[in-house]
């Protein structure tokens, strides 16, 4: 049983509106990433550089210069990350607005709390840019609890993600409960799923500070080698593990939509396994050379978003289907999007690079 | 009906949109008016060749971005968060209408976030020309994100042609869009100054303090004052049944609206006597409070606002408990509980009449009334009969001019009747009358 869609009907065809909604998707998981594998690895590092900082100095000072790193980009990486997922979550709205308005309020509270969590984790990462004590137990404690928010966050996302694909299970949730405090948690794809984008995140961080310091030690700074080299290690388990928890995924996820990934459908196979091989490439790559692997890594994300899209698809083809929705399309308005779209590029591009030519030698701080 | 209820209990569906919203509302145009503040102060200083002034404002520009940042971005979500629990029918449709002006309005907003970024940032980095350049563009960008979600928010109030046309351009540039908009920036002015003035009055250095209160003053002054005459405008472009409420119709939204310009007014006084004339005197109490009065003018004035779109959520297209007025007709006719897709009760018989009021009550009053506490219901009905209940019911909306029509049989209307009235002999917060009887 679903509600009824908006009687307005679509601003735009329904695949154009997919379509919006996948692209800023990748857009808005790129800084996701960092902010949570950051906050993680930025936390764990503070503790190495900690533990280290009498027997090793010289290992502990190089741990904290990468937690005083992440510190100082994650801040950035929240504001990006908030801005742009609320692109994917408009066109969400749009699309699926009978299933998600639906899911978000079986959770309601759960749901809420996400922006409470969110104010945490974002004041949190900004005292850590204050306290700067990067060889410290107080830094790692708030960069973990910050870590544990975000990833509180990505645990209520996933859980209204898979439950808005549930028509069926949606009546007795309700009249089990009104108070808005249900989870999926009897949905077998709830839990790899979830890995999926932590493990994503922690992967993609590591991935990053090796290209960073790739970027280093090309301008001869010691540490260059050792950030990718940590980096990519980081990267290339966490890729690993990533495949296992991919497997398990795929095996859970309803028969149709596997079938369809499993030579079915030659568009989805294709699509899935490209995806993963591009993975591969990047594990082979992430040592000698960041750069090509975070190339890989992109088509992966990017392809990995729209087989997202394609299960969302199959999953809810026995209850609904996006071609069942009128469509009036409003072309003037779309145009003005459009063109402000492409006006804001050039005056974004403009102030960061003025910033980045700036004199300060330093990122900044 | 279409959509699951949230059921938030004694906490209250208006409460939580109201809290979020009104945090949302200080701080994001505190950031328009702010980022102002911000640029024309800079550039006056630079003239000035006043690095103390400079000094200061990069310190202001540090707590802004972060305020703006954390606070602002995400309350701004937290409205989008809390409206599509509460009012999932109204939020769709505000999406669907004008889902490509929200998507113009990011743009601006993520223009904005990289312009505050890049100026924080860009103090020591940045020559002053290009500074002040991305100071502007912060600000102008921060101005259009205004611009386009009081096109939609004032569509809510007055939808113009829209319902005849379902036209984009009638609903966004709709008849209280250039009052709103025009009052709204005069309040960017004002907060910013309000905010400005509270931080300006810590300030160690007593000559950069005096300097800068009497600046904030000036900025309460005109941003309040302006407000005076563009509310007259407002209101005069309201629909009547608005303007009644405003004026006597409701007595609780009357008294608030009422205090508004009362309370402007002291401010304005106690800016013009404190800051401005006595600039040297100025301390964080008196700061704190035209701070403390900013925030309840604003509050006050939202919340006004949102009173008299009541009874609509949208006005002429839907009803604050997300009914349209065809559902109502419907449910009449065929009644409410049968086209509700989430109710468990169906056919209302003698032994599941209390399960089916509170179902009803569900649906058709919790978007505004709690049981006990904010706009409680129990106390409402306290010694009220069953009849004069159902009589009320019956002709709700002719009785009280800001609320709905009852939607449903007369069968399900006396059900709901008689929940009320056993609500209503009970103690506050004592189990619901369906639940006991259970």
């Amino acid at each position: 049983m679903i509600p009824d869609h908006d009687p307005y009907g679509l601003p735009a065809p329904a695949n154009l509106i997919a379509a919006l909604n996948v692209v800023s998707f990748v857009l808005h998981v790129l800084p996701m990433n960092l902010l949570l594998g950051g906050s993680f690895i930025s936390g764990f590092a503070a503790l190495f550089a900690y533990r280290n900082r009498e027997s090793d100095p010289e290992q502990s000072k190089r741990w904290a210069e990468i937690s005083g790193f992440l510190t100082r980009w994650i801040p950035i990486a929240i504001a990006f990350a908030i801005n742009l997922g609320i692109v994917p979550l408009l066109f969400l709205y749009v699309l699926y607005g009978q299933l998600f308005y639906t899911s978000s309020i079986l959770m309601g509270w759960y749901w809420l709390t996400v922006v409470l969590l969110l104010v945490g984790g974002y004041w949190g990462s900004y005292m850590l840019q204050d306290l700067n004590l990067t060889a410290s137990r107080r830094h790692a404690a708030i960069a973990l609890s910050c870590g544990l928010m975000f990833a509180i966050i990505a645990f209520f996302f996933v859980n209204n993600m898979s439950l808005m694909q549930r028509p069926d299970a949606w009546h007795a949730m309700y009249t089990q409960s009104d108070r808005g405090n249900v989870l999926n948690l009897d949905d077998p794809t709830l839990w790899p799923r979830y890995f999926h984008f932590l493990i994503a995140s922690i992967a993609v961080t590591g991935l990053w500070l090796a290209c960073i310091g790739r970027v280093r030690s090309r301008h001869g700074a010691p540490a260059g080698e050792l950030w990718q080299r940590i980096g990519s290690r980081i990267f290339i388990v966490a890729t690993v593990v990533q495949m296992l928890d991919g497997l398990w995924l795929l095996m859970v996820i309803p028969q149709a939509a596997r079938d369809s990934f499993l030579g079915g459908d030659a568009l989805d196979t294709a699509l899935i396994w490209s995806a993963a091989a591009a993975a591969l490439a990047a594990i082979a790559l992430a040592a000698r050379n960041p750069y090509a692997a975070a190339g890989c890594i992109l088509f992966t994300i990017s392809a990995m978003a729209t087989v997202r899209h394609r299960l969302r698809t199959i999953s809810l083809e026995p209850y609904w289907s996006q071609d069942s929705l009128a469509i009036n399309p409003q072309w003037g308005v779309f145009s003005v999007f459009a063109i402000a779209t492409l006006a804001s590029l050039p005056i974004m591009a403009w102030m960061v690079l003025k910033l980045w030519r700036g004199q300060e030698p330093k990122p900044p701080s | 009906m279409n959509y699951p209820v949230w059921n938030t209990g004694n906490i209250g569906a208006s409460v939580i949109v109201g809290l979020i919203a009104v945090t949302h509302v200080l701080i994001a145009q505190f950031a328009v008016g702010g980022g102002l503040f911000l640029v024309m102060k800079e550039m006056k200083a630079r003239r000035d060749n006043n690095g103390e002034v400079l000094d200061y404002l990069r310190r202001l520009s540090f707590w802004f971005t972060r305020l703006t940042l954390v606070f602002g971005a995400v309350s701004g979500v937290g409205i989008w968060w809390a409206i599509s629990l509460t009012q999932p029918a109204g939020t769709s449709v505000l999406i669907h209408v004008f889902v490509w002006a929200w998507a113009i309005e990011w743009v601006t907003f993520l223009v904005e976030v990289v312009a505050v970024l890049v100026y924080y940032y860009g103090w020591t980095r940045l020559d002053a020309k290009t500074h002040v350049v991305v100071g502007w563009i912060y600000f102008v960008s921060a101005w259009l994100s205004l611009f386009f979600i009081n096109g939609i928010l004032s569509f809510m109030l007055t939808p113009g042609d829209w319902p005849q046309t379902h036209a984009f351009a009638d609903g966004f540039f709709n008849p209280t869009m250039l009052p709103s908009l025009a009052l709204r920036s005069a309040s960017c002015i004002a907060l910013a100054g309000v905010l400005i003035l509270f931080d300006a009055s810590m300030e160690h250095d007593a000559a950069l303090r005096k300097r800068l209160c009497k600046y904030c003053a000036k900025w309460v002054i005109v941003g309040v004052s302006a407000m005076a005459p563009l509310a007259l405008w407002y209101i005069a472009m309201l629909p009547p049944l608005a303007q009644e409420i405003t004026l006597g119709g409701a007595p609780a939204i009357t008294i608030f609206a009422f205090a508004v310009p009362f309370l402007s007014a002291g401010i304005v006084l106690i800016a013009v006597l404190g800051p401005l004339r006595q600039p040297a005197k100025m301390s964080p109490l008196i700061a704190g409070i035209i701070l403390v009065g900013g925030i309840i003018v604003t509050g006050i004035a939202e919340l006004v606002r949102e009173g008299v779109r009541k009874p609509w959520i949208i006005y002429r297209e839907m009803y604050a408990n997300a009914l349209r007025p065809a559902d109502i007709e419907r449910a009449n006719q065929q009644g409410a509980l049968a086209l509700d897709k989430w109710d468990s009760v169906g056919e209302v018989t003698p032994e599941n009449e209390l399960r089916a009021g509170r179902e009803l009550f569900r649906t058709q009053c919790q978007s505004c009334h709690t049981i006990d506490a904010y706009n409680g219901i129990r106390p409402m009905v306290r010694g009220w009969s069953e009849e004069l209940i159902d009589h009320q019911l019956e002709h709700l909306n002719e009785i009280k001019g800001f609320m709905p029509p009852f939607a449903g049989s007369e069968r399900e209307r006396k059900a709901l009747a008689k929940w009320l009235y056993k609500l209503g002999k009970d103690k506050p917060f004592s189990r619901l009358p369906d639940e006991a009887a259970k």
